[in-house]
């Protein structure tokens, strides 16, 4: 670890994962995250690594995709049209087992919708987004530290699983500033080609390909049985959360990212008031703390869903409850970011609605 | 410790907050309204921040209307929408000669740029262009990072910096030693370049931080940060 320094969300994401091993940058600028490709351009050449401005988030991921076929860290980060460009590539990435890191730094949507920060792409980084049965782990920060400490993770779990992570966050989580501490540098001299890579025979008595495509039904059954073998291991191995002032609590709040950051002080406020809140942050929104969340069911006499979007990771909180308590919802749309004050409003409403 | 006067900066009649993103320019220009409105000084601020996408002065007028600043900012339209846009009626406000004038340009070179085709307006001696330095932000961390950014700034600018403001901190983590060791750094700068360093800042809650720095402080009252610090 080494000293302290202020640093932008967007900025660390970009020096985490320089620090974490990355290898290659591709990607197309969009506010609000384009302080994190500027990062990268401005280090990426004074390491001797690449920074490349593909043409389009089309030919980015492709790049992405590419670089991963040789076992390199590579990462790619957009805002929510980019990434929706790039559903096609994950869905490739997939099926071929490669890892990458992507970042998506939400904004308002549907459409072109606007620069605010938004939430609304929960599904499509949890369910898919993609065609085709497939998953990538999805990792949410709601503090910078955090941001810079789980960059590191995200390129770990991609090369031990040959998987895409992606790690979401918002606008607000890349345009705020706070103080951060940085892990040590990965040594990249220590990293090995895997085996499975596409950098040609060597002394290997074999060619290595790596594809998504099979033209026989039962090829392609079996490539997806061993996705769901893999995405079985994940769910059993890198399920992660924070509770926080869980062990008395009598209602709880579930958030990820930054309207869990902004929950934290909802909580404060309600203790406070002798309200016995608390919070469960999935960390991992794929796979989903399901298990927590249904044993937490039995003490509490309801959970407030709050999101920045319609209710997204709210059909997962509510499939975890499994109907044990009544799940309520709390969002804002469009860009707009709720206060903790509007937050504990609404616990307050639901308290009093069941008394 | 001295608080920093505004009074001493009225020989000039335009004050411009230069510097890398995140060095504080903001905070800082929003404060100087506030110091000169306080002391009934007729001012204007400028918010000519083409670079960030939120936490510009525009976003958070609400927070500063009850002290009757006169804001010039692009339209309330544009605030959430990618557009690098200047107020329209700017020029005309920049030729009032009878009000001070505060100007928040964006971080680095290009946010400096957006300053640079009002150059006529800004003659030897009407103006303070400032260099505002964040030790602890990066490429602004020593001597050699700073000297090369204040040259990448002014070259942008077209406009010679006149001088230097420490604003070194690390939000609810700032320590005595934060601050001195800014100050250690910047006087550096100081004395290779000629520049003063005017005044440095701290958050006014924790002025008891930079009670032993000889140099006069701005306690600024902060606004832009969307989301309250992390333990209270």
């Amino acid at each position: 670890m080494g000293e302290k320094i202020l640093m932008k969300g967007a900025e660390v994401i970009a020096e985490a994962a320089i620090r974490a091993g990355c290898m290659a940058f591709f990607g197309y600028p969009i506010t609000p995250q384009n302080e994190t490709p500027e990062y990268f351009s401005r280090r990426m050449p004074q390491l001797g690594r690449v920074f490349l401005q593909a043409e389009s988030e089309v030919a980015a991921i492709n790049m992405v995709y590419g670089a991963a076929c040789t076992g390199t860290r590579v990462i790619t980060t957009s805002s929510s049209p980019g990434i929706s460009l790039m559903q096609e590539g994950f869905s490739y990435i997939a099926n071929s087992n490669v890892p990458c890191v992507v970042v998506n730094a939400m904004r308002g949507g549907p459409g072109l919708g606007d620069i605010a920060p938004a939430q609304a792409d929960y599904f499509q980084a949890t369910k898919g987004g993609g065609h085709g049965d497939y998953h990538s782990i999805v990792i949410a920060p709601h503090t910078i530290q955090e941001e810079a400490d789980l960059m590191f993770d995200a390129f770990d779990l991609a090369d031990k699983y040959r998987i895409m992570v992606v790690v979401l966050v918002d606008g607000l989580m890349g345009q705020m500033m706070e103080p951060v501490e940085f892990k040590d540098w990965v040594d990249v001299k220590k990293f090995k080609t895997p085996e499975w890579a596409t950098v040609g025979q060597g002394d290997r008595d074999h060619r290595n390909i790596i594809t998504s495509l099979s033209i026989l039904a039962e090829g392609l059954e079996k490539m997806n049985l061993h996705l769901q073998e893999k995405y079985r291991k994940i769910k059993e191995n890198e399920v992660r959360y924070e509770e926080y002032k869980m062990d008395d609590a009598e209602y709880a709040v579930t958030a990820f990212g930054t309207v869990a950051r902004i929950s934290k002080t909802t909580v404060d406020m309600a203790r406070k008031k002798g309200i016995k809140l608390g919070l469960i942050r999935p960390i991992t929104l794929w796979p989903f703390p399901t298990e927590i969340i249904n044993k937490r069911a039995e003490q509490l006499k309801f959970f407030l869903d709050s999101e920045m979007n319609e209710g997204q990771m709210l059909e997962d909180v509510k499939l975890a409850v499994n109907g044990k308590k009544p799940v309520y919802f709390f969002g804002k749309l469009g860009g707009v970011v709720p206060t903790a004050e509007d937050i504990l409003k609404e616990v307050e409403k639901h308290i009093e609605g069941g008394k | 410790m001295t608080e920093f006067n505004v009074k001493s900066l009225l020989d000039e009649e335009f004050q411009i907050f230069g510097g890398r993103i995140g060095s504080g320019k903001t905070e800082i220009a929003i404060n100087i309204a506030i110091a000169m409105t306080k002391l009934s000084i007729p001012n204007v601020l400028f918010d000519m921040d083409i670079v960030k996408p939120y936490i510009r002065i525009r976003d958070i007028k609400d927070k500063i209307a009850k002290y009757g600043i006169e804001i010039i900012a692009p339209p309330d339209v544009t605030r959430r929408v990618d557009l690098p846009i200047l107020p329209s009626n700017i020029i005309g406000k920049l030729m009032d000669r009878g009000k001070q004038k505060i100007i928040d340009i964006g971080g680095d070179p290009y946010g400096a740029g957006a300053i640079a085709q009002f150059k006529n307006l800004f003659h030897n001696g009407s103006y303070n262009f400032f260099f505002v330095v964040n030790t602890r932000r990066p490429e602004t961390s020593n001597k050699e990072e700073i000297l090369n950014e204040m040259n990448y700034v002014q070259s942008a600018a077209r406009l010679k910096i006149t001088g230097l403001v420490l604003n070194t901190h690390l939000r609810w983590e700032t320590t005595e030693e934060t601050v001195m060791e800014g100050y250690r750094i910047l006087k550096e700068v100081s004395e290779e370049t000629k520049l003063p360093i005017y005044f440095a800042c701290v958050d006014k809650r924790h002025k008891d931080i930079v009670k032993n720095l000889d140099l006069p402080i701005l306690p600024l009252e902060l606004f832009v940060n969307p989301l309250p610090p992390l333990g209270g």
